[in-house]
């Protein structure tokens, strides 16, 4: 079954209105291995603001992880024996490939005489495959997927601290808030977003006029992200090419509709669509 | 064209609370809340044209003179007019700032039992005088230090033309020292305030991010 089923993902990240102001590079990063078989690995990176290298840490913390990710799930052959482990195995693991990226984190900072703090960002990793996905993450952002019955569902809870500016990073003492989620389903679509994306993608703010309150349903639009499945199903056969479908995803980023037109923040979005 | 298309849906912003705490002693008689007043219209102006700030900024406005009045509850700047402000009295300081705190901590009340997200609120006080005798300087700063410290609110004094700095110095946190008005340049100010406001409510926790430039008013870091 697995031999059959393949995915086309599409990723990129967008310069957010600040930062394009300030002259500063984006400090947003992901990437995305296809491993065969229906496999794969996506992930992002969003660079704290208040560090100076933080844009060199998210470009490593992705690259890290699609490494240690993918040496995880070869070594366990999990392709090979079709296999998704059990939530409190994937924990483990996951904590273990983090504390991986974190040390090699560590020794780049070495190498080119900078802090490790200085690095700092947060970081998603998201395993795709036949039999369902992994994800784990440490700080903001968001994920969701697309069911078999044809609804979104989000994949995690963004950390988040007192002020609305506040999160934990991969160079913090992550240990007790690492976010963890499995699902053993077969699905249609995911997405893994950077805090930039949210308030375009997500309904994470709403008003309750009869509870007087605001609130956050961590639900994915399903009216943001339908049209793009389609549209990339569509890219797709028309045989565009992986860099042209990222282009023009970047593109629709950086100024596609007037909510990420007008956002500030860095901008990454990856989605994957079953083909 | 590009096939990538969809609609986002109607989230809220967080918010950001800037309570001006603004002197209206007899001494501001004249010029000085003359410029005050239109420094605020170009302030209200300035934020809205702002996307991102006009509904991000919630502002309220506390004066003081031998009273205090909370003239203006939190509110985001596009939904209320100005108001026109006159003199009247002498120098209520410390009872306006402990206003403002008060204020603060009851926003952030709100904003937490409304489920609302926010960024650290900020004070803003401008004075030409100093605090009238009877007025608790020494607590006052005392609770400056300890909120500012605690990260509990962000506070900025400005003084204008005949302020005592000493006594302002004294009640702001050493880190943020009063910093002097140019002449009467609240508009200038107020713009760069606004400025400053609008990369505040866009930028990440700590992020070390670049004001615009004070010329024109005085020196300021954030």
């Amino acid at each position: 079954m697995s031999e059959e089923i393949d995915w086309i993902v599409v990723w990129a990240s967008a310069i957010g209105g600040l930062h394009a102001k300030e002259n500063l590079p984006c400090q947003d990063a992901c990437l995305v291995k296809n491993l065969g078989k229906g496999w794969g690995i996506a992930t992002l990176a969003d660079g704290a603001g208040s560090c100076e290298n933080s844009h060199k840490g998210a470009e490593q913390c992705v690259q890290l992880a699609i490494q240690h990710f993918a040496n995880l799930i070869h070594q366990k052959e999990w392709i090979e024996k079709n296999f998704l482990p059990y939530e409190t195995e994937w924990k483990k693991l996951a904590s273990e490939q983090l504390l991986l990226v974190k040390q090699d984190l560590q020794i780049f900072a070495q190498q080119n005489a900078i802090t490790l703090e200085s690095l700092s960002c947060t970081l998603i990793v998201l395993v795709y495959s036949p039999l369902g996905l992994l994800l784990t993450h440490i700080g903001d952002g968001r994920a969701g997927y697309f069911n078999t019955k044809a609804e979104w569902h989000s994949l995690m809870t963004p950390f988040r601290g007192e002020e609305a500016n506040q999160t934990i990073f991969i160079t913090s003492e992550f240990a007790e808030n690492i976010g963890i989620k499995l699902i053993k389903e077969e699905i249609q679509a995911f997405c893994l977003l950077s805090d930039g994306c949210e308030k375009a993608a997500f309904e994470c703010n709403l008003y309750d006029k009869e509870k007087n309150i605001y609130y956050d349903p961590n639900r994915p639009f399903p009216k943001f992200f339908n049209p793009n499945i389609l549209a990339l199903k569509g890219l797709e056969k028309q045989q565009k090419s992986q860099n042209e479908m990222n282009q023009l995803w970047q593109n629709f980023l950086q100024n596609g509709n007037p909510q990420l037109q007008h956002e500030p923040d860095d901008k990454t979005l990856i989605l994957g669509v079953r083909k | 064209m590009n096939p990538f298309g969809g609609e986002s849906p109607e989230n809220y912003e967080q918010k950001c609370l800037c309570v001006l705490v603004l002197d209206v002693s007899a001494s501001m008689q004249g010029a000085p809340i003359a410029s005050l007043n239109q420094g605020l219209i170009d302030f209200q102006y300035e934020v809205i044209k702002d996307y991102t700030a006009s509904n991000r900024l919630e502002v309220s406005i506390i004066i003081f003179g031998s009273e205090v009045w909370a003239i203006q509850p939190p509110a985001l700047v596009s939904t209320f007019d100005m108001p026109q402000l006159t003199t009247r009295g002498s120098t209520k300081l410390v009872d306006a700032v402990r206003l403002a705190i008060k204020q603060i901590e009851d926003r952030k009340q709100w904003y937490k039992a409304t489920g609302q997200n926010y960024y650290r609120p900020m004070i803003i006080l401008m004075t030409d005088g100093e605090p009238d005798n009877d007025q608790d300087v020494k607590g006052l700063a005392m609770e400056i230090y300890h909120g500012v410290q605690n990260k509990k609110f962000l506070f900025y004094a400005i003084g204008v033309q005949n302020y005592n700095h000493a006594k302002l110095a004294q009640i702001c946190h050493p880190a943020t020292p009063p910093m002097p008005l140019d002449r009467l340049q609240f508009s200038a100010f107020f713009k760069w305030l606004s400025n400053s406001i609008g990369v505040i409510t866009k930028s990440k926790e700590g992020e070390k991010i670049s004001m615009p430039p004070v010329s024109g008013w005085t020196q300021m870091e954030l």
